[in-house]
């Protein structure tokens, strides 16, 4: 070859291969263009439903228009008409993968082992009346319509006449007596079953085939009835309409039965996964509050063992769609994380009110050195709550400062929010342990009294995560003269607790709609043992209040007493509370979407597919996110914030 | 009575300079017995308590006394004064002097405020901006506006000029290129802030690198921005903070500020007397034993040997689990735990060395001119049970501080907030992707110690060896 056909050869193949980069880049930078038509047509959609006006309220009507001749007295029916909760932007289709730690020990609803964390997924059926998650007043659900017999004990029910089965086969009231007559059944091996349905609902009756009555047995204020006679169904043609059998916990342990719900159990690999699939023209969308929701098509469990570490890997890697960031070190952790910050993963921040019950460091008055009161005050300007919660919590928690929140019931506030418990002070800590006695001090510090008693105490706490929150009260308490010494024991802790054989605890209760602070407080339980009275307390006040609290019917006069019991307790001293966590936050690949609002004032869980459901999946938005991260394009990493409701 | 033994032994002295020889070993128990010198006077060096404090025409050796109160000192505090700030207001006020330790820190206290403000945005919830007329960089948090990252959504910092108020927006970007983005991650770096009003082009950006020690210059004003980062509204750092000389944290802090070196070395004093306490009790209760075994023989040899047997079934570790858990003990309680379950090991070693003694014909001699058994045990079998039990000694030593990390790894061990290595091991492994230097450290001194402690027992057996040189096969 000459020269001049080398260098033409040359000019030729770089031309080539200059054209080929030219364009692919020209490809690239067109497809740009249109690559997130979705996602942009979304946040646009965003921007328009942020100036939406939205009324969550629904407050209880009375239906004078609706009767039932069956029933001979006089009673007004009630019924209420929440709007839409749901966002119009919603999308329907898709699969949500989520997870579970260990495969459920069987699918029936009662009996032996049925008791675990995916029981109400599995068994899904819709309760006659449903509470609204902005402000917990009553909205229909399996029932239209309630009404309260002047007997005081009874409700009766309208069912919805839409209503079926997942199956297909519609639900009427024999589905209630055979539910009634199975939880009696000692074939199912379940006695609180046989006992709650005996001596707490004494009777379930039919009253045509759309209308039951269910009574209680003993007479209570009506949204009590109520909230208590809210039953399921079971499906009777499952079984045949038959009694259930002797065999029923090996027949039906792997057998899931038909559901009222929205999904129900489709497929299982045992040991591995639940599908659960959308029930086809779900009844349930025929009111407006369950428009635009229970969106995905199929929900997907599978079991991920390992803790957390596992299922985070899980979620980075696509694998699950959604998961939590409650701890303030996991949100820390996750906004360094390569997905998040070239945004195809977002986080959603709601701060809600959250529903408590009595949390923090539980006072013993029968033990040294909490006899005297002034010693119980003083630990309250001894107690450094506050800088714990700055420090190993990031200031992300929020003080907690009373025994309840979030107890709201048929719209009545059960909780004082105005008491404050105070924040650490050591010079009133001293004076108030002076007052008790403790005026002198030794040679490490720590005070004490007149019979060589030092102010110090032995705190026990049950799980060892907490070690480094109480470090810090230990080291601030030093400042007050107080000497506490941290206890762990890991099992072992309540039952000392229950048998008052302690001087204080870490701990925390659960609580339900509205507190009942009878076992936590009246004297009756201050001596005995393996009772909730872990405070040894009794005091006349106290026991008046408690009994009117039982004797009274009306919920506005039991919210008057339940506030008054809270503030006896601030004054008594007997409990300095810790923290609550008043927010919920998650990480959500960007095709998971929500709501403008995220989500509803008292609800926990915004992010459960099977019970709220107001997120959904938008494919397009899918398919140009995969695309991105094929080819490594960034987006903007978004943070959804609802604050509203925030206290502090 | 061992002392003068050792003296008139020649033996024993050449065994002595046989170990003088073997470098590592030699270097080991340098080292070894320094550390341990330094642990055990670490109060000298790692306290919060000054050694020397002259205030208010007094003089005070706080170290001599547990507690000093504020009250004494003329101060407001109730309780133990705060030297750290004692001595920052005599360096103001010059009212006295005082001398601290290298280390202002001890093993338990917290510090919360040291460190404010970080340039690197690692690891921080917090943003800070202010806005500065002089290209001055203020290390003052109060004059920066801290907005937490998850709040940035259109940053806009208000400025006050004149008569109307304007606003700064700010932008930024991972690549000179763009995109522009409302939120700060981890990969900017670049930025850009320019005032909106409604002239504002908002299509050519004027990039900065963030970066730089000159502050973000605001477009066609003379106004420079400092960004800055902190874990809380006011500008403040959370531990667990960074190795750091200013703060004389040399190892930094775990996660609620407690200086990692001082928690290593109050701990390692910890584990090594217990350690020793642990052994020497064990090692005479086992020589006291097995030498009364192996002597008397028998049937007193069965049934203890049967005895002992039965004991040793019991599994060690779970029951100091189950008795710590159960008594959460101090260090006292724990030694007598250990002691309880772990004397059996060193009986059978010295019953069989001692039948072997009891055979040879000096015992026997001794044994027909009638001397009584402490003396056969003192003069004759004792002296040739010791290289046995000093070459094993390094070992225990060694499982046993292997054993209390372990325990204190688990959350059985001491109480808190007992410094100890198994703690820091374990608050190390949960903050690893934080704070690597917590684990990092305790880990080199822990490999550290052991090696050193095996050399050590190396060079025992070699120097106890007859042989001058050893072939392994």
């Amino acid at each position: 070859m000459n020269r001049l056909t080398k260098v033409a050869v040359w000019i030729v193949s770089i031309l080539q291969v200059s054209f080929v980069i030219i364009a692919v880049g020209c490809a690239k930078n067109n497809s740009t263009a249109r690559n997130f038509k979705n996602l942009y047509a979304d946040e646009k959609a965003i921007l328009a439903e942020k100036d939406k006006q939205n009324d969550f309220t629904s407050p209880q009507i009375a239906d004078t228009s609706f009767k039932v001749s069956e029933i001979k007295e006089d009673i007004i029916w009630y019924t209420s008409n929440p709007k839409t909760f749901g966002s119009a932007r919603a999308k329907f289709g898709g699969t949500f993968h989520s997870f579970i730690n260990e495969f459920p020990p069987t699918f029936r609803s009662v009996g032996p082992e049925s008791n675990h964390s995916l029981r109400d997924v599995i068994n899904n059926n819709v309760p006659l009346v449903e509470i609204n998650p902005e402000t917990k007043e009553w909205m229909p659900a399996a029932a239209t319509h309630w009404a309260y017999s002047k007997d005081g004990r009874t409700v009766y029910f309208k069912l919805n006449e839409s209503m079926m089965w997942s199956d297909g086969v519609p639900v009427t009231a024999d589905d209630y007596l055979f539910m009634y007559s199975m939880m009696r059944s000692p074939n199912i091996q379940d006695p609180w079953y046989n006992e709650y349905f005996t001596s707490q609902i004494i009777s379930l009756k039919k009253i045509n085939d759309y209308v039951i009555a269910v009574t209680l047995n003993e007479a209570m204020s009506p949204d009590d009835l109520l909230y208590n006679a809210s039953v399921t169904p079971r499906p009777a043609h499952f079984y045949q309409n038959k009694p259930i059998p002797a065999n029923y916990t090996e027949l039906y342990n792997w057998n899931p039965e038909p559901v009222t719900g929205p999904y129900y159990l489709a497929e299982f690999t045992k040991g591995e996964t639940l599908i659960f699939k959308k029930v086809p023209n779900w009844w349930g969308h025929v009111y407006e509050y369950n428009k635009y929701r229970f969106n995905f098509d199929a929900v997907e469990y599978k079991v991920i063992t390992g803790g957390n570490d596992v299922v985070r890997e899980y979620f980075f890697r696509g694998a699950l769609d959604v998961i939590y960031l409650i701890i303030p070190q996991e949100w820390v952790n996750t906004q360094n994380n390569p997905a998040v910050t070239s945004g195809y993963i977002d986080r959603y921040f709601y701060f809600y009110v959250p529903n408590d019950g009595i949390h923090g460091v539980f006072l013993n008055t029968k033990a040294f050195p909490f006899t005297n009161k002034d010693v119980r005050i003083g630990l309250y300007y001894a107690l450094n709550m506050q800088k714990m919660i700055d420090t190993v919590l990031r200031g992300e928690y929020a003080r907690y400062h009373n025994i309840g929140i979030g107890h709201v019931f048929a719209g009545i506030a059960f909780d004082d929010d105005t008491i404050r418990y105070p924040g650490f002070d050591p010079v009133k800590a001293i004076q108030y342990f002076e007052k008790a006695g403790f005026t002198k001090i030794g040679s490490d510090g720590i005070r004490y009294n007149e019979k060589g008693q030092k102010l110090s105490f032995e705190l026990l706490y049950s799980s060892p995560n907490q070690t480094e929150r109480l470090t810090v009260l230990k080291e601030e308490a030093k400042k007050a003269g107080l000497e506490i010494n941290l206890k762990l024991m890991q099992s072992g802790s309540f039952s000392l607790v229950r048998e008052k054989k302690f001087q204080a605890w870490w701990g925390g209760m659960s609580t339900s709609l509205y507190p009942d602070y009878w076992e936590y407080f009246h004297s009756e339980n201050a001596n005995k043992p393996q009772t909730n009275n872990f405070f040894g307390y009794a005091s006349k006040e106290m026991d008046a209040l408690l009994n009117a609290f039982r004797s009274e019917k009306a919920l506005e006069k039991k919210a008057e007493l339940t506030k008054q019991i809270q503030r006896l307790v601030y004054n008594e001293a007997l409990v300095i509370p810790s923290y609550t966590v008043p927010y919920i936050r998650i990480a959500a690949w960007k095709w998971i979407r929500f709501p403008v609002w995220i989500s509803f004032k008292y609800w926990d869980d915004f992010a459960d597919p099977i019970f709220n459901g107001y997120m959904w999946i938008d494919e397009g938005i899918k398919q140009e996110i995969e695309q991105a991260m094929a080819s490594s394009q960034l987006l903007d990493a978004q943070i959804y914030l609802n604050d509203q409701y925030k206290t502090n | 009575m061992l002392k003068k033994q050792l003296h008139l032994d020649p033996l024993l002295k050449r065994r002595i300079a046989h170990f003088k020889t073997i470098t590592r070993a030699r270097i080991s128990l340098k080292l070894l017995v320094t550390f341990t010198v330094f642990t055990l006077f670490a109060e000298l060096f790692i306290n919060n308590k000054p050694l020397l404090l002259y205030y208010n025409g007094r003089l005070y050796f706080p170290l001599l006394r547990t507690i000093i109160l504020g009250t004494e000192l003329g101060l407001s505090n109730q309780s133990e004064v705060n030297y750290r700030e004692l001595a920052q207001t005599i360096k103001q006020t010059g009212n006295g002097w005082v001398v601290m330790p290298i280390i202002p820190y001890n093993a338990i206290e917290q510090d919360l405020d040291s460190y404010t403000m970080d340039d690197n945005p690692k690891g921080h919830t917090y943003i800070g901006l202010a806005l500065q007329r002089e290209k001055q960089e203020s290390s003052d948090p109060r004059d920066y506006q801290w907005v937490a990252l998850h709040h940035m959504n259109d940053m806009l910092l208000p400025l006050e000029d004149g008569s109307s108020a304007t606003y700064i927006a700010l932008r930024f970007a991972d690549n000179i290129s763009g995109p522009a983005r409302l939120q700060f991650n981890e990969k900017t770096k670049y930025v850009t802030a320019y005032v909106v009003d409604n002239h504002t082009d908002t299509v050519s950006y004027n990039w900065q690198e963030i970066d730089s020690n000159y502050g973000i210059k605001v477009s066609q004003k003379e106004i420079y921005i400092w960004i800055k980062f902190a874990d809380t509204m006011q500008g403040l750092l959370l531990p667990p903070y960074k190795p750091s000389f200013k703060t004389r944290h040399i190892l930094g802090t775990d996660r609620i500020g407690r200086d990692v070196l001082a928690r290593l070395v109050y701990g390692f004093r910890t584990t090594l007397m217990f350690a020793l306490i642990f052994n020497i009790v064990t090692y005479c209760i086992g020589i006291g034993f097995g030498f009364i075994m192996g002597y008397k023989g028998g049937m007193f040899d069965l049934l203890f040997q049967r005895l002992i047997e039965i004991w040793e079934l019991i599994p060690f570790i779970y029951v100091v689990m189950i008795l710590s858990s159960i008594f959460k003990p101090n260090f006292i309680l724990f030694i007598v735990i250990f002691t309880l379950f772990g004397w059996t090991k060193k009986t059978w070693m010295i019953r069989a060395l001692t039948y072997r003694e009891k055979e040879s014909g000096y015992v026997q001699a001794a044994r027909c001119f009638g001397s009584s058994t402490s003396i056969i045990f003192f003069r004759h079998i004792l002296p040739n049970l010791l290289p046995a039990i000093l070459t094993s000694l390094p070992f225990s030593i060694n499982s046993s501080i292997s054993a209390i990390t372990a325990l204190d790894y688990l959350g059985f061990g001491l109480p808190p907030p007992t410094p100890s290595w198994g703690e820091l091991l374990a608050t190390g492994t949960s903050l690893f992707l934080t704070a690597p230097w917590i684990l990092l450290s305790v880990l080199t001194a822990l490999i550290a110690v052991l090696l050193m402690i095996t050399f050590i027992g190396e060079g025992l057996r070699e120097s106890f060896d007859p042989k001058h040189f050893t072939i392994y096969q």
